[in-house]
């Protein structure tokens, strides 16, 4: 029997991107992995199940398998036919593979977007607004006093997150638990909020109010209200003066916030307020962003492009303006002509009127998975797990640039994203010649 | 491939030509005596000026900071689109381009080597994907060391020598190529929502103060025999006054190395020259600022020269991006990094009419007027933060031509324009000094011996402009600002890769970094020192910080060795 | 001579469409066949006009006018009177996103709907919808605190979420109802609407006004009670009230104001308390 210990690997899972993982191979099986939470250990047990072995053509009703030069034959006519392509997915692959996607939508003069569009764009759209004050999590570990959980609830979506940066762990400034202080506000009650010092339950869809009663409170100028979002203005100057009288607070926000009611300007109100408490004290506001490596989506497209995520490239120079050039928004309108999905599910989560886009035009899915996308899907490609089966670059919800490992080769004749990327790019060039 | 650039007037400081009609001659991607003229490529410059390629030792084009820019401003970008064409990929402007965008403009005004001069540790990985996504330059990065924990903690024990090997250790690892410092002490006190008040401060809670950490880093510089000395943007950026304080961090390192060239390197001089209490009555500093860096050759400057329009400020200097947020009230973005530094950017327009916009405006240019030795005045617009790169032909037109600067003087601010000097300055750069302030000047300060030069064995890095050095470009300045706009051939080791504005091949050039050498011994103790603090204070890995060689798209290290 | 240029799409449109320039001025010195060879985008290919749209053109009267008349459904069709500066536009079907994009003169009349960003940085002239318009009406663009400077904007049905948004001057009347955020950063400018608002009206606003003739929905924290007024001019109207006026946004300037019609707002009663006497 041989046993592999290998350590200090990067966590392809979350935005957390712990990487001080120790994975368990035995007889060249991933069979445990220490440290992890229970995403993770989920991920790296079962990363073989469901696989997509082969590359496969949609026939009639069925999917067949072909092999490679086929599939990549047909996805890269599909696509060079199209005249407004739509290149989705991309975050829970390298960072490297995400500069080929680039390339292969200018290429192409598609629109290329990631999965901000439906998870933290919002907060991105804000930023253009208004900027933000912000810094890496080990800030927090070391100076944060104050921690607010907003429209968050990391104990179940972001399981490492207290214990690796603010409430369990031990920073250099802050040893001891009680040196920090927890809020959690959100709709319900959650597990988060149980073992917050307070927890302030608000009314669902009215966040805005709240930050911007909050806005009032920091400005020192009176509401007329005397309740705001279901929280008493006794309350709402209870937590003012909390973010006030910290040494060094942070707002950690979720999807409750960038996808409930005013979306975007929830995150207007937001960074205006960690803005605005800056004149009395050091606070900052990070997202809690989901898939391990959407941060580093918006990082790419931002360096290549000038714009993080819904980038139109059909002009052969790009253009952005979510709402117009967003996934949804074009799937909804019909306004595509072919998809390309890699390392994304957009048949499972996203509003039905877009899956029904999806599903009517010519699609191809690059993926480790069988996936409802895949299962709808005209040619689908089979590719390797990043983070497991293959290298490359992911950057953590802060901004921090992590290199993740190959531990594992994947099944045979099954290739990295990367490499998919360049076949595809290869194969665009040689019909358009 | 060889080629040979005939009747050209060439500038190569370096080498002492100053406008002389010679021929220059490359094969293989280098300078060379001669070529078989019958089968080499032949460029006619007959009555152009010829110059080693452009080198830009700072200028904000890559890494975190940089791509917060970007993703803050899709305003700044529309209207400035470049398409794609069959060998550039497409690319916005305009403060802060995007990467590819980035390359070609520099390519097309002549220049080929450009240094990204503020790089958080933390997040270099970054910073060289952005770099290798920059096209058409060669490049390099300064990782910032003024706030770092590690330094301060070795600094406060005198531990000089354990600091010098941690940086030896930093250096190599993360593939940087010199020691920056931003507000030493400053941006350490920012983390907790203070500022350091000058160089004798104490920095909370770590007990040095930024002169221990400038001194000490300069030691440390010297041990380890780094090509450039460290990079330094003091305390007080932007405050009215702070030119005292500017004067005492140049003069604190007097005499502290004695190897012949400059000890320190004082950044964008323009934003550290004010005299006057406030900004009613800010003036011009640079004369005393001249003065000393007249009198004392171990300090080398760079300007920051201000040119008018709407820009970008981005900089490591967290508290003061929050005081011009605070004056400004334009959008602010703060990026702390733990334990290294920080980052801050606000959109900035540069008024004319503005008192104290033409104010800095003139402070730059006197400091390039009254400063008599160019090698230790490079000119820079600190791009993006006095403005964009693309305006180097207009302050070139400005160093060359009085008529120039009365133009934008009879434009600028009455009052300014009254309470400064730099109306009566005469002075007008001849073209060789121009090519000495942008390519051999900072080619030599950063130690780089095969650019900036024309020599036989220097890298063929040439640029060629449309310009008469027989005409009075400084009566014809805008025939200067367009030739600088538009090199006629920009050529990239050895290959034409521009041509009046046009890219013709897009090429990747290579990341420049320091290999600190010394003993292997001393190298491991330290690793071991500090693995402990290390997972501690950060959160990520030991083990994950460094960068490896394979990671750049094309790795050429000079091996440094350490007198460790 | 005044021309009359109708131009009609040959087949559905599926994927966006850009035209060089869609604007009546720009149009007015061309041929049939310069028009017809007008560069345009359908998606990512380069085509001309003529390969999606027919031509016909007509000229009448004395006057020196352009008429561009759009026949069918132009949804997919982008930035329709870009920067138009006089003349006028009839689109006898749907509008594109972008309408009147920069548009300093003239007039745009939209007998369908508008999808969204109609009006966005616009200067001066009208647009006139008769259906509904899509959010961010008379807005900036992203990033940009520049928005519509001048000018009406009238929607005779709905309109979506921002309308106005960043808006510098100029007047937005919508005669049916508006979703959430109107007026959001607004620093200047009228915006008139006469059913009803999802509410969060004047967010971020630095000066300017909102007249909200039905239910305003829910008033921000940030706004205070001013007074009540018994009646609001906009543009040549004295339109009659009561009104209930609140000024805000408190975290900002708050220079600006919302004018509620009291009988159609008694959710807001309580704010009678306020009142002096």
């Amino acid at each position: 029997m041989t046993l592999l210990l290998v350590e200090d690997v990067v966590c392809p899972f979350c935005g957390c991107l712990c990487d001080d993982l120790q994975v368990v191979v035995e007889d060249g099986r991933i069979t445990n992995v220490r440290r992890a939470c229970v995403y993770s250990l989920a991920k790296f047990l079962n990363y073989n199940k469901d696989r997509l072995m082969r590359p496969l053509l949609r026939n009639g009703d069925g999917l067949q398998e072909t092999d490679m030069h086929k599939a990549i034959e047909a996805a890269a006519r599909i696509l060079v036919e199209a005249k407004y392509p739509l290149l989705y997915g991309w975050s829970m692959t390298s960072s490297e593979t995400q500069r080929l996607g680039v390339e292969l939508a200018e290429e192409l003069g598609g629109v290329i977007d990631n999965t901000s569009t439906v998870c933290h764009g919002p907060a991105i759209e804000a930023y253009h607004d208004i900027g933000k004050s912000t810094c890496t999590l080990g800030e927090v570990k070391n100076r944060a006093d104050l921690i607010v959980y907003w429209g968050s609830n990391p104990l179940q979506s972001h399981m490492r997150h207290m214990s690796r940066y603010t409430l369990g762990s031990k920073g250099f400034f802050r040893k001891k638990r009680g040196e920090r202080t927890v809020v959690v506000v959100d709709v319900r009650e959650t597990y988060t909020a149980r073992v917050a010092d307070v927890f302030y339950k608000i009314e669902m869809n009215r966040d805005y109010e709240l930050l911007t009663a909050l806005r009032m409170a920091v400005h020192e100028e009176e509401i007329e209200q005397e309740s705001v979002a279901g929280v008493s203005n006794e309350e709402i100057e209870e937590l003012a003066d909390l973010m006030m009288r910290a040494e060094f607070g942070i707002i950690f926000f979720g999807v409750g916030l960038t996808m409930s009611l005013g979306k975007s300007r929830n995150l207007d109100a937001a960074l205006s307020l960690v803005r605005d408490l800056n004149r009395r004290t050091k606070f900052l506001i990070m997202a809690m962003r989901g898939h391990y490596n959407v941060a580093g989506a918006n990082e790419v497209f931002a360096w290549q492009t000038g714009y993080p995520f819904s980038v139109d490239l059909s002009k052969g120079y790009a253009q952005y303006n979510p709402g117009d050039t967003s996934a949804v928004d074009i799937l909804t309108r019909g306004d595509h002509d072919a998809t390309l999905v890699v390392g994304s599910d957009p048949a499972a989560s996203f509003p039905k009127d877009a899956v029904k886009g999806l599903a009517s035009r010519p699609l191809v899915a690059v993926d480790p998975h069988t996936t409802a996308t895949s299962l709808l899907a005209d040619v689908v490609i089979p590719s390797a797990v990043t983070g497991i089966e293959a290298s490359g670059t992911a950057y953590r919800m802060d901004g921090v640039p992590l290199e993740m490992k190959k531990i594992m080769d994947p099944p045979t004749s099954v290739l990295p994203d990367a490499e998919v990327l360049e076949l595809l790019l290869h194969e665009v060039r040689r019909i358009r010649g | 491939m060889t080629l040979v650039i005939k009747n050209g007037f060439v500038y190569d400081p370096l080498n002492k030509i100053d406008g002389e009609v010679m021929d220059i001659s490359l094969a293989d991607g280098k300078i060379v005596e001669s070529v078989n003229e019958g089968e080499a490529k032949v460029i006619d410059a007959k009555g152009m000026v010829v110059m080693p390629g452009g080198v830009d030792m700072h200028s904000h084009i890559a890494g975190a900071k940089v791509n917060l820019g970007r993703m803050l401003r899709p305003e700044d970008h529309q209207g400035d689109e470049e398409p794609k064409t069959s060998n550039t990929r497409c690319g916005v402007g305009s403060s802060v381009p995007s990467t590819f965008a980035t390359g070609y403009r520099y390519a097309r005004m002549g220049y080929t080597t450009v240094f990204e001069p503020a790089t958080p540790p933390l997040k270099t990985r970054h910073t060289h994907e952005e770099l290798d996504d920059t096209p058409m330059i060669d490049k390099g990065c300064y990782p910032l060391f003024g706030n770092n924990w590690f330094v301060m903690d070795y600094i406060a024990k005198g531990e000089i020598n354990k600091c010098a090997a941690y940086i030896s250790w930093m250096i190599s690892s993360l593939k940087g190529y010199a020691i920056k410092l931003v507000n030493p002490g400053g941006v350490e006190a920012w983390h907790w929502g203070k500022n350091v008040r000058d160089l004798d401060d104490t920095v909370p809670h770590f007990g040095v103060t930024p002169r221990q950490i400038v001194k000490g880093l300069c030691r440390v510089n010297g041990i380890l025999n780094m090509p450039h000395p460290i990079h330094v943007h003091p305390n007080n950026l932007g405050k009215p006054g702070n030119y005292l304080n500017t004067l005492k961090t140049m003069d604190c390192v007097r005499g502290l190395l004695d190897n012949g060239r400059p000890t320190i390197h004082l950044t964008h001089c323009q934003f550290t020259s004010y005299t006057g209490r406030d900004w009613m009555n800010l003036r011009s500093g640079a004369e005393e600022i001249a003065d000393y860096v007249n009198r004392h050759s171990h300090v080398s400057i760079d300007t920051g020269q201000v040119a008018f329009g709407d820009t970008t400020t981005m900089t490591a200097d967290g508290p003061f991006q929050f005081i011009l947020y605070e004056l400004s009230g334009n959008r602010w973005v703060n990026g702390d990094v733990e334990n290294e530094t920080g980052a801050g950017i606000v959109p900035y327009t540069y008024k004319r009419k503005n008192y104290v916009n033409a104010t800095q405006w003139i402070i730059g240019l006197e400091l390039s007027l009254l400063i008599k030795d160019p090698w230790r005045v490079v000119m820079t617009t600190d791009h993006p933060n006095a403005g964009k790169f693309t305006e180097y032909p207009r302050v070139i037109a400005w160093l060359m031509s009085r008529k120039s600067r009365r133009a934008t003087l009879d434009r600028i601010n009455g009052r300014a324009r009254k309470r400064n000097a730099l109306e009566d300055l005469d002075r007008e750069y001849s073209l060789g000094e121009v090519a000495t302030v942008t390519r051999a000047a900072p080619s030599r300060l950063l130690g780089l011996h095969a650019k900036g030069s024309l020599g036989v064995g220097c890298d063929a890095d040439i640029s060629i402009y449309n310009l008469d050095p027989r005409t009075d470009l400084s009566e014809n300045y805008k025939a200067v600002r367009k030739a600088f706009r538009r090199a006629a051939y920009t050529i990239k080791g050895g290959e034409i890769v521009s041509r009046n504005g046009e890219i013709l091949k897009s090429v990747f050039g290579q990341t420049h970094w320091v290999n600190s050498k010394i003993s292997e011994d001393i190298k491991k103790s330290t690793i071991s020192d500090i693995h402990e603090r290390f997972e501690q204070s950060y959160t990520v890995s030991f083990n994950n910080y460094g960068i490896e060689e394979e990671y750049l798209r094309s790795s050429h290290p000079i091996e440094v060795k350490g007198g460790l | 001579m005044a021309r009359t240029i109708t131009i009609t799409p040959r087949s559905v449109l599926t994927v966006p469409v850009e035209v060089e320039i869609l604007s009546p001025d720009f149009l007015q010195n061309k041929t049939i066949s310069e028009i017809e060879s007008l560069p345009t985008m359908e998606g990512n290919r380069r085509r001309e006009l003529r390969s999606l749209f027919e031509v016909e053109a007509g000229s009448h009267g004395d006057t020196d006018e352009v008429t561009l008349i759009l026949k069918g459904d132009f949804s997919k069709v982008k930035r329709i009177g870009k920067a138009m500066e006089k003349d006028s536009v009839l689109v006898q079907g749907n509008a594109g996103m972008y309408l009147g994009e920069d548009m300093k003169g003239g007039s745009i009349k939209v007998e369908g709907n508008s999808l969204s960003w109609a009006g966005t940085r616009m200067k001066g002239g009208v647009i006139d919808i008769y259906g509904d318009a899509g959010d961010f009406l008379g807005a900036s663009y992203r990033g940009s605190t520049v928005g519509m400077n001048g000018g009406l904007i009238k929607v005779r049905s709905n309109a979506g979420n921002e309308i106005g948004c960043w808006m510098r001057d100029g007047t937005i009347i919508v005669k049916g109802n508006v979703g959430l955020f109107p007026g959001m950063h607004m620093k200047k400018g009228t915006i008139l609407v006469e059913g009803n608002s999802d509410g969060r009206a004047g967010a971020s606003m630095t000066g300017g006004r909102i007249v909200c003739l039905g239910n305003i929905g829910s008033i921000l924290p940030s706004f205070l009670f001013d007074d009540v007024r018994k009646d609001v001019k906009v543009e040549d109207q004295r339109i009659q009230g009561p009104f209930y006026v609140f000024s805000g946004d408190a975290t900002g300037r708050g220079e600006g104001r919302l004018y509620a019609l009291i009988q159609n707002n008694s959710h807001l009663k309580e704010y009678e308390r306020f009142v002096e006497d």
